[in-house]
């Protein structure tokens, strides 16, 4: 393919929601074309196909395109413009709030309430409809991700002993989808307030990641909206006898897996490009963030091999907000608070011994880590906005006026109702919330528990919310609860946009592991590599379902049985290689969420899972000669997820690569609830990638 | 000026077949070539002179220094393997004759593997013990060399490929392999290292670290395209030879090193290429894990046993020729080789192997092979893996093992054929390649253990 034979392909349609449905069918070809020109455009030069010199350094490395064309119309219901509400009118009534008899009226008093969220409803303020597309168009994107990467590796030996290593990885996304901006939002009530993070105006930061209070967390990437570089392998080496030594940017595997990750701890990872969705049999090869370290290996008497490493903490990252693997709804507001928090100071640590004697092996593991996952919890918003509501939001600004909480005053020494919102959790803007409905939805679809999140919401930032009128309800009252958010959604005249701090802790992972290879007179059974490892992380910070800021602290229980096998079905083609994998986990799920935020619904308190049991399926047929190589893998949640990949490899030769692969998932197997399972969460990727590649 | 022959041509053709049927007499026609070789002789005396010189095999159709192409190669058929045959006669290769080696001992060996064979000779030789494995004749494992210089079975001469795959210690290549496809096109090109630490059967006479179970360690490391760079396999080899080794990799993708199965031995490490590991040195695989050797024959043959190291061009490039672009065929001297054992062997210890026999041809002179025909299951032709091996001599230009005077002898390339696709893979001795790998021989195993041939090593491969 070269840019001449693309040309004239036209230019990009606007494809948007409408009343009469998508007009989507007859762009798709177009915006594959497109895609393909933005990134083969530069690819198609020849290139010298076995490296170069720089400087006396040998420079090889390629360039690829890599294109996700979207196979399904619907959205991320993460993102603004594929939320599932913004094609809903929602009736809202609102209620008279229990604070209103003793907060708002004495303050002070500290009176019981007279009145519950389920007694008196608001005069004139019932079947209040909103519809959240009317602030917050859809669309609908044809493009999942599209990127031009260039990687070039170089090394030199400056002796026997001492060698340098280094990569360079580059990208470039061309934007075509149909992103979400928070610009548009401008006209309502002047959008975004600009105490929102970086990330939270204009369009999506598909390659970026910026952090409030620093510059990108990893110092050796320089990333934007729609570039990325970084060096993920900076190192010097030095190797003597038993000895190696690895001190610089660089990236630590630990495990042997697909998509399990049970000993895998040293590094986090970074979803912000294709989310997990790359090749997998590639096992987070892109995905494994770097860090800077020094990592020690030493070859003991016994062939025992002790793997040791001290490394800057790096946390992982979640792909920005509104881009399209978005996976944290985009009613949020996410404070990372990696700078704020000193957490760019920290390092983590660990050593494993491992060993092989023929046919058996073992390992075990010892790590001091800063979890890169994260934990979050509600947080203040900053945002200094009062309630937008004609009536019920007017008469809280009025009454909050009239009495209010000197806890909630900002830097300037003001008090009113917009002062007090800067100490909450909640901020009043557009893009967020709009009905208790979607408030319970997507507290379900992020495995926590509205109720809960609601009452800590009232009661662990400030007292503000509730000097505003808000009150914790009984645990499990959803009549209540509805009641009191549309009451303030009501109030807000708007949305109310929730914000979350993530913060980072410091965990002990202990792991031992086994390995072991078959030998059976049955073909199929001989020669099978069996991998079993377990970790136990002993007091484990995790999210609290109701985002306490408290946390949730427990042991877990890790368990991964791994087998993979090389099998011949035929002479005419070489082995297949087949992986089989289970893990069971006793308290979070693959991504770390708790287990007790699963199977809640709009209407109903998770009753969480006691366990979760993933199971992978995977394997690789090469053709002869291995020109082509068919792949698949599968991730299956027990409780009805799975998602499912199959793809082909061809290396036509003379440094081109291609590989198309198709992404699919489904939350709802079997099973009622896509709640239930690890794969709902991600029920929106129904995709076919291509990328092209050509070395140098 | 040749001697009158004293036996017809149907002579040899008879000794071969009656040798080949017992299985007890050693190399040589007229006399045993084996003890004319210990005494650093010529073996001219051991076969007539059609057996040594091409010339009177051809009755004067051929002589050294012509060049064999699909006009003359009728004169030599009968000394041709098949592929060679086809290859000079549907795909243009053309080959250069050279004169027959007749000084085995100085030419065909290398010093210190030489020593070595003489010193186990000296101490009485080598058996096979009752599992089949190779002792000494005290009855301990093999001190190192080659165990059976005159090897009269198939297992005899199998092993002697099998222990001692370099001829040397510790051997690092830098090698670059080139995959061109049936209509002659390029398409793929790696370079890699291929490195070899002899634990046993050295020829120091020493066990490396007492690992009194082991054989060797062998390492191969791609160092380039991009795509594969960083590519490693490490395989560890038991003495016993109804062992597998134990094989470790390090995939750059995945960013680890990973287990795999010994039994693997069967499948393209990269894509395009032609040879598997069971191909290394016609004998990848233990010996044991093989099955049903015999002696299909006893014949004279055309083998590559000298002169093809072209030390004096840049990178030790040979030159092209023939296949549909003219680049499929190195430019390669064959001589004639006065007696050559084609021994057949079954791969019974592999149920699910894809290849259905192979057959070695083994150069008795030096117990080195040349081709080494792979069949499928349904017995047709399918891959050659043909070596050609020498002295690192290129006219007046010779390498010697550091320190010495002692020319180094070497594999010097190797074209594998597959026959059925019609895809090459030039497997090229290069002086130097990618991530500055160079050859080094009988480096002290102390300086080059801990560095490539550990798990720890193999992972520091990579480049990530």
């Amino acid at each position: 393919m070269n840019e001449k034979s693309l040309r004239g392909v036209g230019g990009l349609a606007d494809v948007r929601e409408t009343g009469r449905g998508r007009t989507v069918s007859a762009e798709r070809g177009r915006y594959a074309a497109l895609a393909l020109v933005s990134s083969m455009a530069a690819v198609a030069p020849q290139i010298a196909h076995a490296g170069f010199d720089l400087f006396g350094l040998e420079i090889q490395g390629f360039i690829r395109a890599e294109t996700a064309f979207n196979l399904t119309d619907n959205g991320n219901p993460n993102n603004q413009n594929g939320n599932v509400f913004n094609k809903q009118t929602i009736s809202r009534d609102a209620y008279l709030p229990p604070a209103l008899t003793t907060t708002i009226l004495i303050p002070g008093a500290n009176l019981p309430e007279l009145i519950t969220w389920r007694d008196v409803p608001f005069p004139g303020f019932q079947n209040n409809e909103v519809r959240r597309g009317d602030e917050v168009r859809s669309s609908h994107t044809l493009i999942n991700y599209d990127v031009l990467r260039l990687e070039a590796e170089t090394r030199y030996e400056f002796s026997e002993n001492l060698t340098l290593n280094a990569r360079v990885r580059a990208l470039y996304d061309a934007d075509l989808y149909k992103d979400f901006d928070y610009d548009s939002l401008n006209g309502i009530h002047g959008g975004m307030d600009p105490a929102e993070p970086k990330a939270y105006h204009g369009k999506p930061y598909n390659l970026g990641n910026p952090v409030p209070g620093g510059r990108n967390p990893n110092p050796l990437e320089w990333s934007g909206r729609n570039y990325f570089v970084d060096i993920p392998t900076f190192t010097l080496g030095y190797s003597k006898g038993p000895l190696n030594l690895r001190v610089g940017n660089q990236s630590i595997a630990w495990g042997q897996a697909l998509f399990f990750r049970t000993f895998d701890t040293p590094e986090g990872l970074d979803l912000r490009r294709h989310l997990f969705v790359d090749r997998a049999l590639e096992e987070f090869g892109d995905e494994r963030n770097s860090s800077l370290a020094v990592r020690l290996s030493y070859q003991l008497p016994g062939d025992i091999l002790l793997d040791s490493y001290i490394a800057k903490f790096q946390p992982s990252i979640l792909p920005a907000t509104n881009s399209v693997y978005n996976v944290v709804p985009a009613q949020f507001t996410i404070h990372d608070m990696f700078f704020e928090g000193g957490f760019d100071q920290k390092y983590s640590y660990g050593v494993r011994l491992k060993a092989d004697y023929g046919d058996w092996g073992w390992q075990a593991m010892a790590a001091r880590r800063w979890n890169p996952d994260g934990v979050f919890r509600w947080t203040e918003s900053k945002v200094e906005r009062p309630f937008y509501g004609q009536g019920i939001g007017q008469l809280v600004n009025t009454l909050y006026a009239v009495t209010p909480d000197p806890t909630c005053a900002n830097a300037a020494g003001e008090n009113n109702a917009a002062t007090a919102f800067t100490h909450i959790g909640l901020s009043n803007e557009p893009g967020g919330v709009y009905s208790a409905a979607e408030y319970f939805y997507y507290a379900a679809d992020a495995r926590l528990d509205g109720v809960e999140a609601l009452n800590h919401l009232l009661t662990d930032v400030s007292s503000c919310a509730n000097s505003l009128g808000a009150s914790p309800v009984d645990k499990g009252d959803y009549v209540a609860a509805y009641h009191e958010v549309d009451t303030f959604m009501i109030a807000a005249g708007d949305s109310l946009r929730g914000h979350i701090a993530r913060e980072y802790f410091q965990e002990n992972v202990f792991g031992l592991g086994a390995s072991y290879v078959t030998a059976s007179e049955i073909p199929f059974f001989d020669g099978m590599i069996l991998n079993l490892e377990t970790s136990y992380t002993p007091n484990r910070t995790f999210t609290d379902v109701g985002l306490a800021s408290s946390f949730d602290r427990r042991d877990e229980w890790v368990t991964s049985l791994v087998a993979d096998k090389w099998y011949r079905y035929t002479d005419a083609f070489p082995a297949a290689l087949i992986i089989g994998q289970i893990m069971y986990r006793t308290t979070s799920d693959l991504v770390g969420r708790l287990l007790d935020g699963y199977g809640g619904t709009q209407q109903k308190t998770p009753g969480g899972v006691n366990g979760v049991t993933y199971v992978v399926l995977g394997g690789q047929q090469p053709f002869p000669n291995r020109i082509f190589e068919a792949e698949f893998a599968t991730l299956i949640d027990v409780r009805g997820g799975a998602f499912a990949q199959l793809g082909l490899r061809w290396n036509p030769g003379d440094g081109w690569h291609v590989e198309g692969f198709y992404n699919g998932t489904s939350g709802k197997m079997w099973g009622d609830n896509p709640n239930k399972n690890l794969i709902g969460s991600v029920d929106f990727i129904d995709e076919f990638t291509l990328r092209i590649g050509k070395e140098f | 000026m040749f001697r009158i022959g004293k036996y017809d041509f149907n002579y040899s053709r008879r000794v071969f077949m009656e040798k080949a049927a017992k299985g007890t007499a050693g190399a040589g026609v007229l006399c045993s070539s084996w003890p004319l070789i210990a005494q650093g002789a010529s073996i001219k005396k051991a076969y007539p002179d059609e057996l040594i010189s091409i010339e009177m095999q051809t009755k004067g159709k051929v002589k050294v220094g012509d060049i064999i192409s699909k006009d003359n190669v009728q004169y030599v058929k009968h000394l041709c393997d098949p592929f060679l045959y086809r290859q000079i006669t549907e795909q243009g290769r053309k080959i250069k004759i050279r004169a027959t080696t007749l000084d085995v001992t100085e030419k065909m060996y290398s010093r210190p593997f030489w020593e070595a064979t003489m010193r186990g000779q000296a101490a009485g030789g080598a058996k096979f013990d009752a599992d089949g494995n190779l002792i000494t004749v005290g009855g301990k494992k093999w001190t190192g060399g080659s165990p059976f210089p005159d090897p009269k079975t198939a297992l005899e001469a199998t092993i002697n490929l099998t222990l001692a795959w370099g001829r040397a210690d510790m051997t690092q290549y830098a090698v670059r392999e080139t995959e061109i496809n049936a209509a002659g096109d390029i398409d793929y090109r790696y370079d890699f290292s291929w490195m070899e630490l002899m634990v046993q059967s050295r020829t120091d006479g020493q066990v490396l670290r007492n690992q009194n179970d082991l054989l060797r360690q062998q390492v191969v490391w791609f160092t380039s395209t991009e795509d594969v760079a960083g590519t490693s396999f490490l395989s560890t080899w038991y003495y016993d030879q109804r062992k597998m080794p134990d094989l470790y990799g390090y995939l750059p993708q995945f960013r680890r090193v990973r287990q795999f199965p010994a039994n693997q031995r069967f499948e393209p490490l990269v894509p395009g290429a032609t040879w598997f590991l069971t191909d290394a040195w016609a004998a990848g695989d233990p010996m044991l894990t093989w099955g049903d050797y015999k002696v299909v024959e006893i014949r004279p043959a055309l083998m590559a046993a000298g002169g093809n190291w072209k030390g004096k061009r840049p990178n030790w490039e040979k030159g092209r020729h023939g296949g549909p672009k003219g680049n499929t065929f190195f430019d390669t001297e064959f001589e004639l080789a006065p007696e050559v054992m084609v021994v057949e062997a079954k791969p019974t210890g592999f149920p699910r192997a894809p290849a259905g026999f192979k057959r070695m041809w083994i150069d008795l002179r030096n117990s080195m092979y040349c081709a080494d025909i792979r069949y499928d299951r349904n017995g047709k032709e399918w891959v050659n893996f043909e070596t050609g091996s020498g002295q690192l001599t290129d006219g007046d230009l010779t390498l010697y093992y550091e320190g010495t005077k002692d020319p180094i002898w070497s594999w010097n390339y190797v074209l594998s054929a597959d026959i059925q696709t019609g895809r090459m893979t030039q497997i090229e001795h290069a002086e130097k390649v990618a991530g500055g790998i160079k050859n080094r021989w009988n480096v002290p195993a102390e300086e080059v253990y801990d560095k490539y041939f550990t798990q720890k090593a193999v992972a520091s491969f990579g480049k990530i």
